[in-house]
């Protein structure tokens, strides 16, 4: 069941020392009663006087208190008091919007918050509440801090590209190697429901509006046994908790449209969301080229509703629609057409002192229009289901099963030549089928002491397609030791399996009948976690994947493997990463990370760089609040060439183990924000934001790409 | 139990809202289907007279392998369904007419082909072996092409009284051909009209006599095999067999006279050496649109 986190009723200025002096943070950790009193308030760190000041204050604050199924229950926050050392000429009061915080925490609005003293700007809240912690090896942005870095457009899953481990395949194309790993093998999933992508059509944003998302997380290997069917990374959507007072957020943007809105019903038993984004790039299109059409929007629509206090019902619905489209001769011809709907009926049970038990029932339509203007399609059902039941202190049991039923079905051709090689491949890859899958997964959080969490699962799949099946056995372990307080050792390996995959996820698009059997991945890594001064973390990790039995269209053809599509590799991808990382919600924050890596992969005795290998990859930001309600940010994007493509003529070839590379290619992405708060709770702003500033082009082979540089100016509002 | 039913009735809407969207409909009217067949030249089938060449020799042709199809049917005032494009393979040496493709489009279309290497999933027409793939697809080079497979391979022999000269000749570089026309009586028609649910048939020909023609003009050409023969017997090794490098010896200026082996004005630029000649001039010609030209043909890499 979900936690609507504690909001600030009363006053929390907090006066600044008499006799100190420079401005300093205090983080604050409260304990916060059903009744909504601070019942304590304690530093985290000693810092007097500024610490002693806070928590004296904040014996007298009051919150309407955090509630669980409508019912108001203790909570422990966290809750940040910035000092600002007394200036000559103070600012106007600044304060932030309502905004999702990384790693279940929930930043409330913050307004009638005074600040500290002389008038500063308001300290941002932070609040955390009890909530899924997250898996080792995991990298994660909150949608807070996504709105504050350049080129992500507030886009929570255009971030993934920032995070440590992943290789773009062309600047601005949300499609990445993770780990060595094909976009064909990255798992998409929303609350746990799987999606064919993220993305609009080309360089287009996410399918879900950004003020519904919580959290991404990206798990490039050795993830939780929940997570099965993919033999390459997950990304995780986890959209925000069901809340019943009235709040929403909209963009307009020159080239889209988006709003979301929730609130309550049946005296906040009931919650209802309703979201969505339209693209009139159509119209904008049409001014440049008549004839061409594009066009996306998406919808999310969630209702839930609690049947008693542990029991409740959630109905989300979401969808995505694509489509490029060209006129003429009074012709309409689709160059590409792509559409999935997803309906997911879940049920929550909350039993005993902690355990939880969601069971979903998941409908999905796919449709992909592809060439020839025929169609192809999923219609999909799924259902799952999955416990968490502490055993112990000590040990927490997750638990699960799913099975997933798919119909697939293409169009054939209206006006083809039957002897076309292209036709019959495509028909033999993509055969009118169903397929099912089946999976149970279980895994242990195992704390034998308070410094060591040890997470060993396993899940095992049972596929059919066509009449073919196949048997997986998935273990997994993960670990986070701490050694000391502010430094971790955390190790992750598991093996993963994947039944067929295309070039890159399209609805509806999945080589049929287990041809050429399962993929696989063995995925280990071992890193360290370091907090650092000024609230600054650090990780770095050595990672080491294999893959086997791969369809890596992608990843071979780039060294003259004919019939890449159908082409079977083994692979391996090795390297380090580096993470730094100060939350770009801080008044001055910002992250580098950098990736040095090497891909390969080997087919009949040859061995040769993936077609996407990128030895750097690098990447960092800054955001810094400039004042007056001013924040500006600054991204520097940097990676190594790609391998040359061996030879264009479709020959057999012999694959260079050492090609030439294309030259590197850089970029900065900019983003300036002002913002102004209309009544307590409402808020505008607006947002100037550059992918690709410096106008650089990429060369793949003999082709030179770009400069692809995306503008964005719009107006962003939330209450 | 209110709230339970507004739960219901909103549940609907969620349902409601999946069947709102849907891509349009295929709203084309039927196109014409344009089938390509590819069929031999009377020369290139049972060879060249003595009588048809200018100084008395018969030739022959052993082997002739042409891969050659990519189909192309584009313009502003074309609307093209599908194109076939995918190489066949084609020994030119089994007579009669044979499939390449079939393409369906509809109004006037510009129509296009390639002779290029073929690739491992390229067809076989009747006579073509899968071992002939296999040595198209060998990769190789010469003077003209950097490293690639075979478009069109020729083998033959030439006598005339006691001499026999053999030729074995690989042609590696690609062709695009394109704009191809057709010679009506109002004269040379572009491209194809395409009426719905129209059948267009279009023949590609393979003229082997095409490369022992002395000009690049159909009109006014003779066919010479003496300059072919003196490139192995005079400045070659004499060893009977001429080879596209024997006749990289053979200055144009050599040989020409009356204005043959030259570069037609306005034609493509033949080159100084008789190899230059066949390749560069006589080997575009050798498969031709309709028994028509002119197609505009380019060699891959030439701007």
């Amino acid at each position: 069941m979900a936690i609507i986190p504690p909001r600030v009723l009363s006053s929390v200025d907090v006066p600044y020392p008499p006799g100190a002096v420079g401005d300093v943070v205090v983080i604050l950790t409260l304990t916060i009663n059903a009744d909504g009193r601070v019942r304590s308030a304690k530093a985290t760190e000693a810092n007097s006087p500024f610490s002693l000041a806070a928590e004296r204050a904040a014996l007298g604050w009051n919150f309407e208190p955090a509630s669980r199924g409508g019912h108001a229950v203790a909570s422990i926050v966290h809750f940040e008091v910035r000092f600002i050392a007394p200036r000559a000429q103070s600012e106007p009061n600044t304060t932030e919007p309502a905004t999702p915080e990384p790693n279940g925490k929930v930043a409330p609005p913050t307004e009638g918050k005074p600040a500290a003293a002389n008038a500063a700007p308001p300290p941002p809240i932070e609040i955390q509440v009890n909530g899924a912690k997250l898996a080792p090896a995991v990298s994660s942005f909150s949608r807070a801090e996504v709105r504050q870095l350049p080129g992500a457009f507030g886009d929570p899953f255009r971030a993934i590209e920032a995070l440590p481990g992943v290789t773009p395949i062309v600047s601005g194309l949300p499609f990445f190697y993770v780990r060595g790993a094909p976009p064909g093998n990255v798992g998409y999933f929303l609350d746990g429901v799987r999606v064919p992508y993220l993305y609009h059509v080309g360089l287009g944003p996410s399918i879900v509006h950004p003020g519904m998302v919580e959290r991404v997380d990206l798990y490039p290997g050795g993830y939780p046994a929940s997570f099965g069917r993919f033999a390459g990374g997950i990304v995780s959507g986890e959209t925000t908790a069901p809340r019943n007072d009235l709040h929403g957020e909209a963009n307009l943007r020159l080239i889209d449209a988006g709003a979301m809105a929730e609130g309550g019903f049946a005296n906040g038993r009931g919650t209802v969301l309703l979201g969505g984004r339209y693209s009139y790039t159509a119209a904008l299109v049409s001014l440049i080229a008549p004839n061409v059409d594009l066009a996306y929007h998406d919808y999310q629509a969630r209702i839930t509703y609690d049947l008693t206090p542990q029991d409740r019902v959630t109905a989300f619905s979401f969808g995505s629609y694509d489509l490029v489209a060209q006129t003429k001769n009074n012709v309409l011809n689709v160059l590409f057409g792509s559409e999935f709907y997803r309906l997911d009926l879940r049920y929550d049970h909350e039993f005993g002192t902690s355990s939880t038990m969601r069971t979903d029932v998941i409908l999905g339509w796919d449709q992909t229009r592809i060439g020839d203007q025929r169609n192809s399609q999923d219609k999909m059902i799924g259902l799952r289901t999955e416990l968490h039941h502490p055993l112990s202190e000590q040990l927490l049991l997750r638990a699960g099963a799913d099975a997933t039923i798919d119909g697939y079905a293409a169009d054939q051709k209206s006006y083809a030549d039957p002897e076309d090689p292209d036709t019959i491949r495509f028909n033999n890859l993509f055969p009118p089928r169903t397929d099912l899958a089946l999976g149970v997964f279980s895994d242990v959080v195992w704390k034998p002491t308070s410094r060591l969490e040890v997470t060993p699962g396993a899940r095992i799949d049972l596929y059919g397609s066509g009449g073919v099946t196949a048997l997986s056995f998935d273990p997994r372990i993960s670990a986070r030791f701490k050694v000391t307080d502010k430094f971790r050792i955390v190790h992750a390996y598991g093996l993963a399996h994947q039944p067929p995959s295309f070039v890159v996820p399209i609805p509806g698009l999945t080589p049929g009948k287990l041809q050429g059997g399962l993929q696989s991945s063995w995925q280990t890594s071992a890193g360290v976690e370091v907090d650092l001064p000024a609230e600054t973390t650090a990780t770095a990790t050595l990672f080491h994947n294999a893959f086997f039995n791969m369809s890596d269209a992608l990843g071979v053809r780039g060294a003259g493997i004919n019939n890449a599509i159908d082409a079977r590799s083994t692979g391996t991808a090795y390297g380090f990463e580096l993470f730094v990382h100060r939350r770009l919600t801080k008044r001055l924050g910002g992250y580098l990370s950098y990736t040095l890596s090497r891909s390969t992969r080997s087919i009949d005795g040859y061995t040769f760089p993936s077609s996407f290998d990128r030895t750097h990859v690098a990447s960092g930001a800054i955001a810094c609040d400039l004042g007056r309600r001013w924040r500006a940010g600054t991204r520097l994007v940097f990676y190594t060439g790609v391998p040359k493509t061996a030879v264009s003529n479709d020959l057999i070839s012999v694959p260079e183990a050492h090609p030439a590379r294309d030259p590197p290619f850089y970029r900065v992405d900019v983003r300036l924000e002002k913002r102004w708060q209309l009544t307590r709770r409402a808020w505008v702003s607006f947002v100037f934001e550059v992918l690709n500033a410096t106008l650089s082009k990429e060369t793949f082979g003999s082709s030179t790409i770009g400069p692809v540089t995306i503008p964005s100016v719009g107006l962003e509002a939330g209450f | 139990m209110r709230g339970l039913h507004r739960f219901r009735e909103l549940c609907a809407l969620c349902v409601g809202a999946i069947l709102l969207s849907c891509l349009p409909k295929d709203t084309r009217p039927p196109p014409s289907s344009v089938l390509v067949n590819v069929t031999p030249a009377d020369a290139t089938l049972n060879g060249i007279s003595a009588a048809s060449t200018a100084d008395g020799w018969d030739i022959a042709f052993d082997t002739f392998l042409v891969s050659v199809g990519e189909i192309s049917l584009d313009g502003s005032n074309c609307s093209s369904y599908s194109e076939a494009r995918y190489l066949r393979v084609f020994d030119a040496l089994v007579p009669g007419a044979q499939k390449l493709s079939e393409s369906f489009a509809l109004g006037q279309c510009d129509f296009g082909f390639r002779v290029a290497n073929p690739a491992d999933d390229s067809l076989l027409a009747s006579g073509a072996r899968p071992q002939d793939l296999t040595f198209m697809r060998t990769p190789g080079t010469d003077p003209y092409a950097g490293v690639s497979g075979i478009s069109i391979y020729v083998q033959g022999h030439a006598q005339k009284q006691n001499a026999i000269k053999i030729f074995s000749w690989t042609f590696r570089q690609q062709l695009e051909y394109t704009e191809c026309a057709t010679a009506t009586d109002a004269g040379s028609v572009r491209g194809l009209s395409l009426s719905q649910s129209g059948a267009a048939t279009v023949d590609l020909e393979i003229h082997g006599e095409a490369l022992f023609e002395d000009s690049l003009r159909a009109a006014s050409s003779v066919l010479r095999f003496d300059p072919f023969a003196d490139a192995d017997t005079v400045s070659g090794n004499d060893d009977g067999e001429i080879s596209l490098d024997e006749l990289a010896a053979v200055p144009l200026t050599d040989i020409s006279a009356a204005g043959n082996y030259s570069t037609p004005s306005g034609g493509p630029d033949v080159g100084k050496t008789l190899r230059d000649y066949v390749y560069l001039g006589a080997f575009p010609r050798v498969t031709r649109f309709a028994n028509a030209e002119p197609c505009w043909k380019t060699f891959d890499g030439t701007p």
